[in-house]
């Protein structure tokens, strides 16, 4: 479970986010969502110890995120799908994945070679391109790449920072299906976007966040039936 | 004929020297874009610490050439913990670190000139300097031991980044630190070993070289221009880059000294005059990154 | 080098050291009573290691004064200051020792800081001695009560170049290094190579830094020459030069400059360097070499390279003309230094002596020798003079 309450974080002499309070229960699968710059990536970072400058409190199943360097949160089982992907280019698709099952749990009958089944299984487009340079791949397949590479460690929760932006619809369906077969799965997620049609169809419950802070909390359902929903943002900003 | 020949084993052993130096500096550039100028000087205390160890010791050349290389280590590992590390925490700048290299050359250069003075030191080399015969090339055994060992070291070193998972978590460091982070790399500990293997390495070029001039405190600039250099001719992308351009430099060295019609003062111009073409013409070095995106 | 050897060795160099000073500054207890004699020498600058030993010998000749009831009655005492090879250091220095009352200054280090150290003691005339054997020393200035002992570097070069000739040598090669003095030794010795009618036919240059010599020295072995003239003066590179040497399987004789006399050699270069001649200014054979030697081995336990002959020579200078002069006054002094004729010291080939009437460089002019390396050692003196 992921626990959050006044959570700060920022660049420098900036701060960023104000005192961000949340919940991602376990088996959950949760939406944040909001406007370009309201700062969901600076939250991610600040969760997976990318960002150093952080205070307030973040617990991931009983462990201090705020305390650990990035690599401890890795092997607690919590991890990023980061915006952009940053896929290693240079190396080949088979590589970036292997790279990514550094932190795999050692024991609990699982191997490194069982997770390249399970993530092959979920995009077998990857599996014929294992030997190719990542960095030659479509923005679609690097994003699999990129899911994958996190999937490789066997995670409990995954963060998942516009997993779709700038993809073909096509694209972005496969990736959806995949995304829902994980669900099923009983995987935690938390899945970051703008936009609010793909989200709340995907999660349960939605946190909006705007300038900052966290202006909304509700399920989807609720979310969805509001008439409001096409301005929802501006609404909510102008209130902040 | 038998002249070219018998250049050929002396300069491939120069040139094996130099791409030690150029792989010191590569370990540490990689992963942390830094270039480290102070590799020159680990070169020289590394064939300080043998001369202790084997010289004045009279430990076996068996230990004293890993002792000597682990010394070194824990100075590179000492190195990367006391001075890169709070200035990158502290988020200071990419100029930063080099700055604080540059002055831990100095700091390194005066320490061993208090210790030991500006006098030359004899390192022997643990077969000596008999000529040797390899079908057409002859050396000496010294320069076919620099040869063998330098070999085994970029193999190894090359196996290690292209065939291990550790390896290529270094690979993944130097092509995105927040990327590598987040595969769950402990970054700190990819810095560390970094330094420490550009240490061990440089340390490795310098006992090597110890045997055939003496050992001395103003031999680390050299080492520290000669291995830039290599670096600049073979890329700062590749391991194999090291080795290629410090046998290139040596070669165009070697090569022009024996054979060009010019005063020997003047092919002194060889390394400057290649560095500048390379910077000007291919800067990125004679091997490409493999990567195409 | 075994470790117990060593570590006995640098104990005894640093208890030798320790012994020699408490001898020098036993006389200090009532200073009024000592006769002061200033030092600038280099202990942190790039001529140390050519200091260091010289002030040794210094330092001996002075216990040995001392113990010997000291001159004109009265204990010497040495005041030593540091220039770091700095020329203005080295003036300021001088004018330090001036103020506090010594009779006479030795400098111990570079020609460009002696050069400076005397605009200072011309102003008084205070006697200053050097062994420092660049020419022009005595030429820029007329310092009347400024003096040198040793073999000016003309006399070193005539005497080698006397050597090539009496050797029948028709062509040479040339190897030096691309250090400053190292350029100019080697201009000095094309200069006089040619002068002596030998052919220069090769010129190399080892640079500072060099992996290996063998490409230079492979045109060196193509060309030949009756003789390999070595005018580098770095260490690391000469080693360099020598493997080469050996590795080509050379066999023509190797002379060099008073350079290669520095003991390091034949350690960096063991058993590479066995018949090499250079030039020395110690003539192990002259008895008067012999009593610096003796007096070396019983302080330090081991045998004496040339250098600590240098600073030995510099002092006694000094202590024969107080005691001629009677006195310690600059210009009583000064008046004795200049006579001083027929004073033999620890330098200079058997049967020469210094001869200061006629000039301010004393050193007999043929007092300068050719030393051949023996069993990585330096050997015998195989010619003097530059006849
Ligand atoms: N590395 C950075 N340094 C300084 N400011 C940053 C950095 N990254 C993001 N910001 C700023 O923080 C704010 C939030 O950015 P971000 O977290 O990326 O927003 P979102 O992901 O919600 O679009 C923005 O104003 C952005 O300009
Ligand atoms: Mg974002």
């Amino acid at each position: 479970m992921l626990e959050i309450s006044g959570l700060t974080a920022g660049y420098g002499g900036v701060e960023v986010i104000h005192g961000i309070d949340m919940t991602v229960e376990t088996g959950e699968t949760v939406a944040l969502l909001g406007p370009n710059g309201a700062g969901k990536s600076t939250l991610l970072a600040a969760l997976t110890g990318t960002l150093r400058r952080r205070g307030g409190k973040a617990t991931y199943d009983g462990a201090d995120l705020c305390s650990l360097d990035s690599h401890k949160i890795v092997a607690a089982g919590l991890r990023l799908v980061p915006e952009g992907r940053l896929i290693f280019g240079p190396l080949t698709v088979k590589d970036n994945l292997r790279l990514g099952a550094l932190k795999l749990p050692r024991g609990g009958g699982r191997s490194v070679e069982e997770r390249f089944d399970y993530v092959y299984d979920l995009f077998p487009r990857l599996k014929e391109r294992s030997t190719q340079i990542a960095g030659t791949l479509s923005g679609g397949e690097q994003q699999m790449v990129a899911i994958a590479r996190a999937l490789m460690s066997a995670p409990s929760t995954l963060l998942l920072d516009e997993p779709f932006l700038g993809l073909a619809p096509i694209i972005v369906g496969e990736i959806q299906s995949a995304l829902g077969a994980l669900k099923k799965e009983g995987l935690t997620i938390l899945l970051v976007e703008q936009k609010l049609d793909i989200a709340l169809s995907f999660a349960s419950r939605a946190y909006v966040l705007v300038k900052g802070r966290i202006a909304l909390a509700e399920t989807s359902e609720a979310l969805l039936k509001r008439d409001d929903l096409s301005t929802l943002y501006f609404d909510l900003a102008e209130d902040a | 004929m038998s002249d070219l020949l018998e250049l050929l084993v002396s300069a491939t052993a120069s040139g094996c020297v130099y791409g030690l130096v150029a792989l010191a500096y590569l370990l540490v550039l990689r992963p942390t874009g830094v270039v480290n100028f102070a590799s020159g000087e680990w070169a020289m205390m590394g064939a300080f610490a043998a001369y202790v160890l084997a010289g004045m010791l009279e430990v076996p050349t068996v230990v004293a050439i890993p002792g000597a290389v682990l010394v070194l280590a824990v100075i590179g590992w000492a190195t990367e913990w006391f001075t890169v590390r709070p200035l990158v925490e502290r988020g200071a700048g990419h100029l930063a670190p080099i700055l604080a290299l540059l002055g831990m050359l100095v700091i390194y250069h005066q320490a061993t000139l208090l210790v030991f003075g500006g006098e030359n030191y004899p390192l022997d080399g643990p077969f000596g300097f008999n000529r040797v015969e390899l079908g057409p090339f002859a050396g000496t055994s010294q320069s076919f031991f620099i040869i063998v060992m330098t070999a085994v070291i970029f193999v190894a070193v090359w196996l290690f980044f292209e065939r291990t998972v550790w390896g290529k978590s270094f690979e993944a460091v130097a092509i995105n630190r927040r990327a590598a982070a987040l595969m769950g790399i402990n970054l700190r500990l990819v810095t560390a070993l970094s330094f420490a293997g550009g240490a061990a390495v440089a340390a490795m070029a310098g006992l090597l070289d110890g045997p055939r001039g003496s050992v001395e405190v103003n031999a680390a600039l050299p080492f520290a221009v000669q291995g830039f250099s290599a670096l600049i001719i073979g890329g700062i992308n590749r391991v194999e880059g090291a080795i290629l351009g410090g046998i290139i430099l040596a070669f165009a060295e070697d090569l022009t000294r024996r054979y060009v019609p010019i005063p020997s003062g003047l092919a002194l111009g060889v390394t400057p005059v290649l560095l500048i073409a390379f910077l000007l013409v291919r800067p990125t070095g004679l091997l490409r990154a493999k990567e195409a995106g | 080098m075994g470790i117990a050897r060593t570590m006995i060795g640098a104990g005894l160099r640093v208890l030798g050291v320790a012994g020699l000073a408490t001898g020098v500054m036993a006389g200090a207890a009532n200073a009024a009573d000592t006769i002061k004699i200033g030092v600038i020498t280099d202990k942190t600058g790039n001529a140390r290691f050519y200091a260091e030993p010289v002030l040794q010998g210094i330092m001996l000749a002075t216990k040995i004064a001392n113990a010997n009831g000291g001159v004109l009655g009265k204990k010497i005492e040495l005041l030593i200051e540091d220039d770091s090879n700095k020329p203005d250091v080295s003036a300021s220095k001088a004018q330090k020792l001036i103020d506090a009352g010594v009779v006479a200054i030795i400098s111990n280090s570079s020609s460009t800081a002696t050069q400076q150290a005397q605009n200072t003691t011309i102003k008084t005339l205070i006697p200053q001695v050097t062994h420092n054997g660049s020419d022009t020393l005595t030429r820029k200035l007329d310092n009347k009560c400024f003096f040198q002992i040793g073999p000016l570097g003309s006399i070193q070069i005539r005497t080698l170049m006397a050597y090539a000739r009496s050797k029948k040598l028709k062509t040479a090669s040339l190897v030096t290094d691309n250090s400053a003095l190292g350029q100019i030794l080697a201009k000095y010795f094309k200069i006089g190579l040619e002068k002596s009618g030998v052919k220069v036919t090769v010129e190399e240059v080892i640079p500072a830094g060099s992996k290996s010599a063998l490409p230079q020295m492979q045109k060196v072995r193509a060309a030949k020459t009756d003789a390999i003239f070595v005018a580098g003066v770095l260490a690391r590179e000469n080693t360099l030069f020598f493997r080469a040497y050996r590795q080509l399987g050379l066999k023509q004789p190797i002379m060099g400059s008073f350079n290669l006399s520095i003991p390091t050699f034949l350690r960096t270069a063991k058993g590479l360097m066995e018949g090499v001649t250079f030039i020395d200014a110690m003539d192990p054979a002259k008895p008067e070499a012999q009593a610096f030697i003796a007096a070396y081995q019983k302080e330090f336990g081991k045998k004496p390279f040339s250098l600590p002959a240098y600073g030995w020579d510099d002092m006694n200078f000094l202590i024969q003309a107080i005691k001629r002069a009677g006195s310690t006054d600059k210009a009583k002094l000064c008046a004795a230094l200049q006579g001083s004729t027929g004073w033999a010291g620890a330098l200079g080939a058997k049967g020469t002596a210094y001869d200061f009437s006629k000039g301010r460089a004393g050193f007999n002019p043929q007092g300068a020798v050719v030393r051949v390396i023996k069993n990585n050692d330096h050997g015998p003196v195989v010619h003097s003079g530059t006849k």
